[in-house]
C-alpha cells in the first residue's frame, strides 16, 4: 500500500496523465485502415497477402505486408470494440513504451525524480507517433532492446532476449534497422578503452566480447524467420534507397519545422545537451554519445523519428538532471499522493476522457469521407475512381468493394510510377493526359484542392455528390479533345 | 592590439613583401576567397534588386525618397517606407557603372569582404591561421542561402565590423567602441538586420556583468571603466539609430515586421526552417553534431559570450534560413578555436615555390571554371526565370488594362518596364498590410480565383507555365493566350468580368 501510493507511484502516474492527455483524440492515421483490412485477409484466409488486391492501378503486382505481425493486435481490438479497441490498443503502447523508458531512466540515473523529468520531456517530442502506428511496437522492442543492452552492461546477463526481440520486430515493423544500429553502436563502443575529454569507453571482458557476438549472430539470423526470408530483411535498405518520392513529399518524412511548438522542444534539447555537456562535469559513455548523435541526425531530419530520439535522450537527460535531490521515502507523504494521484486521474479521464465509437466516428468523418459511403454502396461506381492520398486506406477498409486509385502503402505505388503521377496531378501537371492514361471516370477529393476547383470548372465533369468533406465528380464526355 | 598579415606569418620577424605574399597563409586566404568565389557564381537572381535599382534612380533623380508605392496598381499611393534606401545607392552606382555585371561585381567584392573580415576574426580568437582558413570555408556553405546581389548583405558587413570591434574590445580592453553609434547608423539606413546586430552587441554587453566559471564556461566581468564604455556606446548607439529619413518609424520597422508580416515570414522561402534533407542542412546538423562532439571530447574553455551568441545564431539559423550567414559569421570564430588541434602556421617550412603554384592554380581554377559574368551571361542566366523575352513585346503591345503577374516578377517589370503598373512584387509588407498578397496567395493556390481576380479587374495575366493558375486560365475559354514562350504566358480576358467592376485603388 506504501508502494502504491509513494511518491515515485504519484510522479508515474502523473507522466501517464500527461502521455494519456497527449494521446487523446489521435486517430487519424492513413496507414491504420489497410492494416485492418490486411488483418481481415489475413484472419479469413490464414494467408498474407502477396501481391496488391486494393487498388486497380497496381492490381495483382508483388507486394510484400512487411508489417504484417503489427496488424495482428490492431486487428484484434478492432474486432474487440472498434475504434474504441483501436484507441485502447494505442493508448496501452505508449504508456508502455514511456513506463518501460521510465525504468531504463531510473537504472541509468538512479534518480526517479529526474527520469520522470526526462520522460515528460520527452513525451512532448515523442508524440508525434502517438497514433494507431505499427511504429508504435518498433519503438517499444528498441526500449527493450535498450533495457537489456544497459542490464548486459551491468550485469553481463540478458542478451538472450535479444533474438527473439529482433524476430518479432522485423515481422512488426522496419525499424528494426535502427535497433541493430543501436545494438552495434553499443557493441562496437566496447571494443575500445579509454578516455577523451568527458567521454569514456569501456572495454568488454572477453566472456563479454563472446556472448555479444553470439547475440549478434544470432540475432542476424532471427531476422530472416520471417516469411519472405530475405526480401524483408533487405527491404528498410530498399525503402532508404529507392523510395525518393514519398521521403521528399509525405509530411512525417519531412524535417523538423523550427516554427512550430515540436521544433522549439527540439531546439531546447539540442541546447540543453550542449550546455549540460558543457556545463556538468560527468562522463559520457562513448555509446551513449554516438547512440545520441545518430538519433539527434535521424529526429531531424525525419520528424517521424523524434520518438527514437526522446527514447535516445531521456535516459542521458534523466542522468544529466541527478542535480534534483534523489526520493528521500522517510519524507513520503501516502496520504498527499493519493490525493494527487486521485485528483490528478480522475482530473485527467474527466477532461481528456476515452472517446466513444460514436465521438471517434464523428473525428474521423471530419477528416475521412465518411458520409459518402452510403452514397457510394446505393451508386457504385461503374469505373476507375481517382480517390485522394490520404483517403485510400480508409476507402479500402470501408468500401472494400471500391478499389482505389492511390493510398498510403507508397511502396508498391512508386515502384509503378503511380505516385509520381498523383502527385503531378495534385500539381495540376499535365492532369488530363493523367487521368485519361488511367481512365479516370470519377474523382473522389476534398472542396478545398486545387484538382477539385479545376474539375468544378471543366464542363466534361458534374458534380455526383457533395458534402463538407468531399466531393465525387463524373466524367460526362470522353476523348482529350473534348470540352474546354 | 592589432595584428597584421606579418604577425599571422611570423611574430616578430619581418618577411620580404614577395615572401609574405606568396606564404603559406597567404596561399590559403586565396583557396578560401576562390571557394566562396565558386559559391557566389551563377546567384545574380534576386527578386528585389530590381525595385531596389527603380528607388535609387529615383533618388538620384528627384533627390527624394519615395513616401508612398510608385510601381504597383493593387496599393498605387499607398504610404510605403524605402527602409533599404541607403544599400541600394551601391548597388544603383555599379549598375551605373557597369550595368549587371556592376552589380555583380560588387556584390561578389562584398561577400569576400565579409569573409575577409571574418577570417581576421576568426585569426583574432584562434591565433590559429589555418584552423581559421578551415572554419571560415566551412561557414561559406553556410553562408551561402544569402549570396546574391542584396541588400542584407551590407548588414553582414557591419556585423562582422561590429563583431570585430568587440573582439578587441573584449581581448584588450580597449577598442574603437566609438565606432559604434556611426555604424549602427548606417546599418538602420542600409538593413533592418540592425535590430540583430543589437542584440548581439546586448549579449556581448550583458555576458560581461557577470563573472564566474561553470563547468567548461568562463564568463568575465568588464571592468567599471568598460562597462562605462559600453553603456555610453550603447546608448550613443540607439540615438544614432533614429538618424534616418523616416525617424521612429524606421527604428520600429523590425519589430512591426516580426509582429505583423506573418504571411511573408509563413511563406516567403527564405524565412523557412532549415531543411536537413538538402545539401545546406547537411552541413548545419554537421555544425550541431561538431560542436557537441567538441563539447563532450574537447577539453577547451568555452567564453560565455561566444556560447550565448552561438546559441541565439543557432537559434535564429534552424528557425529561419536566411539567417544561416549571421550562424556562419559566429560559428566560424568558434570553430576555429575548437580546431586548436590543427598545427599552427611555421614559417620555418614554408615553401613560397609552392604557395605560387597553388595560388596561381586556384585562380586559375576559380576563373576558368567559374568566369566573371558578361552582361550577356547575366542576361541569358537572368532569361532563364525572369520573362525577359516579353519585355520587348509588352512595349509593343501595351496593356490595356490591369496585370496579375507572378510574385517573383514584380521587381523585375519594376526595373524593365516602368509602364506597366505591377500586381505584386516581393516588397511583401505593402502588399501584406493591404490584404493583396493573401489574395495573391490564394490566387497562385487557386481558392476563389474568379472573384480575386474580378475585384482586381485583371485582364491580363502574365504567369509560367508551371503554375496551377496557368493551367486553369489556358483550359478557360474566358481567356486567350496572347504571348508565350518557355518562362511566361500572357493571357488576355476575352469577356469581361462577371460583376460590376470596383476600383481597388
Amino acid at each position: 500500500m506504501r508502494v502504491a501510493f509513494s511518491f515515485p507511484a504519484m510522479l508515474t502516474v502523473l507522466l501517464l496523465g500527461v502521455l494519456w492527455i497527449l494521446s487523446s483524440g489521435n486517430l487519424n492515421d492513413t496507414d491504420i485502415w489497410w492494416h485492418l483490412r490486411n488483418a481481415e485477409y489475413l484472419f479469413e484466409t490464414h494467408h498474407l497477402p502477396s501481391q496488391d488486391m486494393y487498388s486497380f492501378t497496381v492490381a495483382g503486382e508483388g507486394w510484400m505486408n512487411h508489417e504484417w505481425l503489427g496488424e495482428i493486435p490492431f486487428y484484434a481490438a478492432w474486432r474487440l470494440d472498434g475504434l474504441v479497441g483501436i484507441t485502447v490498443l494505442r493508448l496501452l503502447l505508449v504508456e508502455s513504451i514511456f513506463l518501460l523508458l521510465l525504468y531504463l531512466c531510473q537504472r541509468s540515473s538512479g534518480n526517479f525524480k529526474a527520469s520522470i523529468l526526462a520522460c515528460g520531456f520527452c513525451s512532448f517530442l515523442g508524440s508525434i507517433s502517438f497514433g494507431p502506428r505499427m511504429i508504435l511496437f518498433g519503438y517499444l522492442y528498441m526500449v527493450l532492446v535498450l533495457i537489456v543492452l544497459e542490464r548486459f552492461r551491468s550485469t553481463g546477463k540478458g542478451l538472450w532476449l535479444l533474438p527473439p526481440v529482433f524476430c518479432l520486430w522485423v515481422n512488426t515493423h522496419g525499424s528494426w534497422v535502427l535497433g541493430f544500429i543501436l545494438f552495434s553502436v553499443t557493441a562496437a563502443a566496447g571494443f575500445v578503452d579509454g578516455r577523451w575529454g568527458r567521454v569514456e569507453s569501456l572495454k568488454w571482458s572477453s566472456q563479454q566480447r563472446r556472448k555479444l557476438i553470439a547475440a549478434g549472430l544470432a540475432s542476424a539470423a532471427a531476422l530472416f524467420v520471417n516469411p519472405y526470408g530475405w526480401r524483408l530483411v533487405v527491404y528498410p535498405i530498399q525503402f532508404g534507397s529507392k523510395l525518393k518520392v514519398p521521403i521528399e513529399n509525405v509530411t512525417e518524412w519531412s524535417s523538423v519545422s523550427f516554427h512550430d511548438a515540436r521544433g522549439t522542444l527540439t531546439i531546447l534539447l539540442v541546447f540543453g545537451l550542449l550546455l549540460v555537456a558543457l556545463v556538468r562535469d560527468r562522463r559520457w559513455l562513448l555509446a551513449e554519445i554516438a547512440a545520441l548523435l545518430l538519433a539527434i541526425y535521424f529526429g531531424l531530419t525525419y520528424v517521424r523519428f523524434l520518438l527514437f530520439l526522446s527514447i535516445i535522450a531521456a535516459p542521458l537527460l534523466a542522468k544529466l538532471l541527478d542535480f534534483i535531490p534523489s526520493y528521500q521515502p522517510d519524507l513520503d507523504k501516502p496520504i498527499i499522493n493519493m490525493m494527487l494521484m486521485v485528483v490528478f486521474g480522475v482530473g485527467v479521464v474527466h477532461s481528456f476522457p476515452l472517446m466513444s465509437e460514436t465521438a471517434l466516428q464523428a473525428e474521423l468523418a471530419r477528416e475521412y469521407p465518411t458520409q459518402i459511403l452510403p452514397y457510394l454502396r446505393t451508386h457504385p461506381p461503374a469505373g476507375p475512381v481517382l480517390n485522394q492520398f490520404e483517403w485510400g486506406g480508409y476507402l479500402i477498409f470501408y468500401e472494400p468493394t471500391m478499389k482505389v486509385f492511390i493510398d498510403s502503402r507508397v511502396d508498391v505505388f512508386e515502384y509503378a510510377g503511380v505516385f509520381g503521377d498523383y502527385l503531378d496531378l495534385v500539381q495540376l501537371k499535365n492532369p488530363r493526359e493523367i487521368l485519361e492514361k488511367y481512365g479516370i471516370r470519377y474523382v473522389l477529393f476534398p472542396p478545398a484542392e486545387r484538382l477539385t476547383y479545376i474539375l468544378e470548372h471543366d464542363p466534361r465533369w458534374k458534380v455526383n455528390y457533395r458534402d463538407a468533406v468531399s466531393v465525387l465528380f463524373e466524367r460526362v464526355a470522353f476523348g482529350s479533345n473534348q470540352g474546354t | 592590439m592589432s595584428v597584421s598579415i606579418e604577425t599571422i606569418i611570423k611574430p616578430n620577424k619581418k618577411l620580404p613583401l614577395l615572401h609574405m605574399v606568396f606564404s603559406f597563409p597567404a596561399m590559403l586566404t586565396v583557396g578560401l576567397l576562390a571557394i566562396v568565389w565558386a559559391l557566389s557564381s551563377g546567384k545574380a537572381n534576386d527578386p528585389d534588386i530590381w525595385w531596389h535599382l527603380r528607388n535609387a534612380e529615383y533618388l538620384f533623380q528627384t533627390h527624394q525618397l519615395p513616401s508612398q508605392d510608385m510601381y504597383s496598381f493593387t496599393v498605387a499611393g499607398k504610404d510605403w517606407m524605402n527602409y533599404e534606401w541607403l544599400a541600394e545607392i551601391p548597388f544603383y552606382l555599379a549598375w551605373r557603372a557597369s550595368g549587371m555585371v556592376g552589380v555583380n561585381l560588387l556584390w561578389m567584392l562584398v561577400v569576400q569582404g565579409i569573409f575577409v573580415g571574418l577570417l581576421y576574426l576568426s585569426y583574432r580568437t584562434s591565433r590559429n591561421f589555418k584552423a581559421s582558413v578551415l572554419a571560415c570555408g566551412f561557414c561559406s556553405f553556410l553562408a551561402v542561402v544569402s549570396f546574391g546581389p542584396r541588400t542584407i548583405l551590407f548588414g553582414y558587413v557591419l556585423m562582422i565590423l561590429l563583431l570585430i570591434i568587440l573582439e578587441r574590445f573584449r581581448s584588450t580592453g580597449r577598442g574603437p567602441l566609438w565606432l559604434l553609434p556611426p555604424l549602427f547608423c548606417i546599418w538602420v539606413n542600409a538593413h533592418g538586420s540592425w535590430l540583430i546586430g543589437l542584440i548581439v552587441f546586448g549579449i556581448i554587453g550583458a555576458a560581461g556583468l557577470v563573472e564566474g566559471r561553470w563547468g567548461r564556461i568562463e564568463g568575465l566581468r568588464w571592468t567599471p571603466s568598460q562597462f562605462r564604455k559600453l553603456a555610453l556606446a550603447g546608448v550613443a548607439t540607439v540615438a544614432a539609430l533614429f538618424i534616418n529619413p523616416f525617424g521612429w518609424r524606421l527604428v520600429i520597422y523590425p519589430f512591426e515586421f516580426a509582429a505583423k508580416q506573418k504571411l511573408n515570414v509563413a511563406h516567403i522561402a527564405e524565412w523557412v526552417s532549415v531543411d536537413f534533407h538538402n545539401t545546406r542542412g547537411k552541413f548545419v546538423l554537421v555544425l550541431l553534431i561538431a560542436l557537441i562532439i567538441a563539447a563532450v571530447f574537447r577539453n577547451c574553455t568555452w567564453q560565455l559570450t561566444e556560447l550565448c551568441l552561438l546559441l541565439f545564431a543557432l537559434y535564429c539559423g534552424l528557425t529561419y534560413i536566411r539567417f544561416l550567414f549571421l550562424l556562419g559569421l559566429v560559428a566560424a570564430p568558434i570553430l576555429a578555436k575548437l580546431l586548436d588541434f590543427v598545427p599552427p602556421y611555421d614559417p620555418e617550412i614554408d615553401k613560397p615555390i609552392l604557395n605560387v603554384l597553388f595560388i596561381g592554380g586556384l585562380l586559375f581554377w576559380a576563373t576558368y571554371s567559374y568566369p566573371p559574368a558578361t552582361q550577356r551571361t547575366l542576361e541569358n542566366s537572368l532569361a532563364e526565370t525572369y520573362p525577359a523575352q516579353i519585355v520587348s513585346y509588352l512595349q509593343s503591345h501595351p496593356p490595356n488594362g490591369n496585370v496579375l503577374n507572378a510574385y517573383l516578377w514584380g521587381g523585375y517589370f519594376i526595373w524593365h518596364n516602368r509602364d506597366l503598373k505591377v500586381f505584386v512584387d516581393s516588397r511583401v509588407d505593402i502588399y501584406e498590410y493591404s490584404g493583396v498578397f493573401a489574395d495573391y496567395l490564394d490566387l497562385a493556390g487557386l481558392k476563389n480565383p474568379e472573384q480575386i481576380l474580378d475585384k482586381y479587374q485583371i485582364r491580363y495575366v502574365l504567369f509560367p507555365p508551371d503554375e496551377p493558375l496557368h493551367y486553369l486560365l489556358e483550359h478557360d475559354p474566358v481567356w486567350k493566350i496572347d504571348y508565350r514562350d518557355e518562362v511566361c504566358t500572357l493571357f488576355e480576358r476575352t469577356e469581361p468580368s462577371t460583376p460590376p467592376l470596383t476600383a481597388v485603388q
